[in-house]
């Protein structure tokens, strides 16, 4: 019996659509089974800046890097107890590597790659989660009604700042934080939707946004493993009532292991 | 024939909105309704779906750069103002029933808004299909601070004033007309001398600026420290008030010199509007007869002074306000671009 249930959506907000810019969003979660039949969630999401030309590639590579790299440790090291925050840096400069390469075959420049990034692994007894500029990683454990958010979203001092993977001093603003109780239920979301499910003067997850969500989702029969894009979810991220009020790219990954409560 | 994939959008007024190329293309729409039950699809659109028809409703339209077509089967579906947005390149387009008469010939020229970009298309889904009720939070609209700080001294009766007074609500115009900036924008306006706090910091909806009339000297560095701890204070305000907000701006319009010592004012500007710092941005613009080099003293020296050509507040307003909707409408990783200004002295 599988233990995941997973989706997720990736929309191109009005404004871009508007301009025939693409999305610059990018988003993924995978479920990994190691070799003792052990379900691990890899989950990602990456923002591309709104001005760096070529921002929609910097966020693909980030978010399927991540998915190959983390989804190949868990499952070879399902307890996670390999990775730490050094682990998480070296991969990242890995991924800036890369990005370098292939800004310079395409001469392009290296900042137009800029994005943010938030990932987070799940395995059986231990939680991992990454988050470099702004959008969340939230999630609702066991017992818990509520949902808490694992970083705040980083926008420094003003609205329209944030930090990205191509800045310089990445080391000081990569947040990495480990977890020994599991979630039972993630959410991703890139900051398109940030203020429509963070209680921005509590600074808490607003959670009658996202509840629906997951006993949603936790009613689902789709298969989990490799998830596509979930039709309802695309929907709702398309919704008036979602593009009534905000024109940004937006992508959110939601994941349960819920799933009794979900049942009728 | 070409099968394209865009989206298309069912909007509560039932406008149904949808991009394509210009070109032959026949596109499914694909409605997911519950069979055996009135199926709202949209306000505008209602079907009866047969028992046992399945859960889908295929719809297919055929979008023949002038014309989109309805196939007969479509016949149970009734239609109360329909738009489709369809191709840039032509000028109207007509919206027909092949047969049967559910749909009136209808003929609309494109709405100004067309997008020549396309969209994936997969299957439409509207609001109410969307299996799930989030209860989505309201927070504040982040806030964009702007404090005008104007030079009222006797220097500047007559038509300077009166150019000034216009300037003033040509702004208040400007911003009016965005949506977005009205909500996000907001003003506190000094005048000096002396230094009076016309009005504290507040959106558009609620600046009502009085008419400016000549008063006394030019004490320029009571007036830029008044407005700096006003702004420390408001943005104190935001803070607790867990209100998100942009660089702010100063803006000083003199056409004079400082009357009062301007030392405290020149070293928070400096210390203030830099690249590290990044507190606000100060803008100085002098009118004819400023005194540019002691304005330049105040300015920080990465933002230099500037003077405007003639009277030409309409055109620096102008300016100012398109400044702050850029401003209020920037994202992370997004450069501000603000607009050429056009009354500069050449």
């Amino acid at each position: 019996m599988p233990v995941w249930r997973t989706a997720y959506a990736s929309v191109t907000g009005t404004s871009h659509a508007a301009t025939g810019t693409p999305c610059q969003d990018a988003g993924r979660c995978e479920v990994v089974v190691a070799g003792d039949g052990t379900e691990i969630l890899i989950a990602a999401v990456a923002d591309g800046a709104g001005s760096a030309a070529h921002s929609e590639a910097g966020s693909r590579m980030a978010v399927n890097s991540y998915v190959e790299e983390f989804g190949s440790l868990a499952m070879k090291d399902p307890t996670l107890a390999s990775a730490n925050r050094a682990v998480v840096i070296q991969w990242m400069q890995g991924l800036r590597d890369s990005i370098r390469e292939a800004a310079a075959t395409d001469g392009h420049k290296f900042s137009e790659y800029a994005c943010t990034f938030l990932g987070a692994v799940v395995g059986p007894t231990r939680a991992m989660f990454v988050q470099i500029g702004d959008g969340a990683i939230v999630v609702r454990d066991a017992g818990s009604e509520d949902y808490s958010w694992v970083f705040w979203p980083q926008n420094g001092e003003y609205a329209n700042s944030t930090n990205f993977i191509t800045q310089k001093d990445l080391e000081n603003a990569v947040e990495v934080e480990f977890a020994d109780t599991v979630p039972i239920e993630l959410g991703i979301f890139s900051d398109g939707i940030e203020r429509l499910v963070l209680d921005m003067r509590q600074r808490i997850v607003h959670t009658p946004a996202l509840r629906p969500i997951f006993q949603w989702l936790a009613r689902t029969e789709r298969p989990n493993g490799s998830c596509g894009e979930s039709p309802p979810l695309v929907a709702f991220l398309r919704s008036e009532k979602v593009n009534s009020r905000t024109d940004d790219d937006k992508t959110l990954v939601v994941a349960t292991r819920a799933i009794a409560e979900g049942e009728p | 024939m070409t099968i394209i994939s865009t989206r298309i959008r069912v909007a509560p007024d039932g406008t149904i909105s949808g991009r394509a190329p210009a070109g032959e293309h026949e596109a499914e729409v694909v409605f997911r309704a519950h069979a055996g039950r009135r199926a709202p699809l949209a306000d505008a659109l209602e079907a009866d779906i047969p028992a046992g028809m399945g859960g889908f409703l295929a719809v297919r339209v055929r979008v023949a750069c002038v014309e989109i077509t309805l196939e007969p089967e479509l016949s149970n579906i009734k239609s109360s103002g329909l738009e489709y947005l369809v191709a840039s390149s032509v000028q109207s387009y007509k919206l027909s029933a092949l047969s049967g008469q559910p749909w009136p010939d209808r003929t609309h020229r494109f709405a100004h808004d067309f997008v020549p970009h396309m969209q994936p298309w997969g299957c439409l889904m509207t609001d109410d299909q969307v299996p799930f009720d989030a209860e989505l939070i309201s927070n504040p609209e982040p806030r964009c601070p702007c404090v005008l700080l104007l030079d009222t001294s006797v220097s500047m009766r007559g038509r300077p004033l009166q150019e000034l007074n216009e300037g003033v609500q040509t702004f208040r115009n400007e911003i009016l007309a965005d949506k977005l900036a009205t909500q996000r924008v907001e003003v506190a306006m000094i005048t000096f001398g002396p230094v009076n706090k016309v009005s504290d910091f507040q959106t558009f909806d609620h600046f009502n600026p009085p008419h400016l009339q000549p008063t006394g000297d030019t004490p320029m560095g009571a007036a830029i420290v008044s407005g700096l701890n006003l702004l420390e204070e408001r943005k104190r305000h935001f803070k607790a008030a867990g209100v998100s907000y942009y660089r702010p701006w100063l803006f000083l319009i003199t056409d004079g010199g400082p009357t009062d010592n301007y030392q405290e004012a020149a070293s928070r500007v400096h210390a203030g509007d830099n690249d590290e710092r990044k507190a606000f941005s100060f803008w100085g613009i002098g009118v004819e007869g400023a005194d540019m080099t002691r304005l330049g003293e105040i300015c920080s020296p990465n933002r230099p002074p500037l003077k405007l050509g003639g009277l030409n507040f309409r055109e620096l307003f102008v300016w100012l306000s398109a400044s702050m909707k850029s401003v209020a409408q920037s994202r992370p990783g997004e450069a501000v671009s603000l607009p050429q200004p056009k009354w500069l002295t050449v």
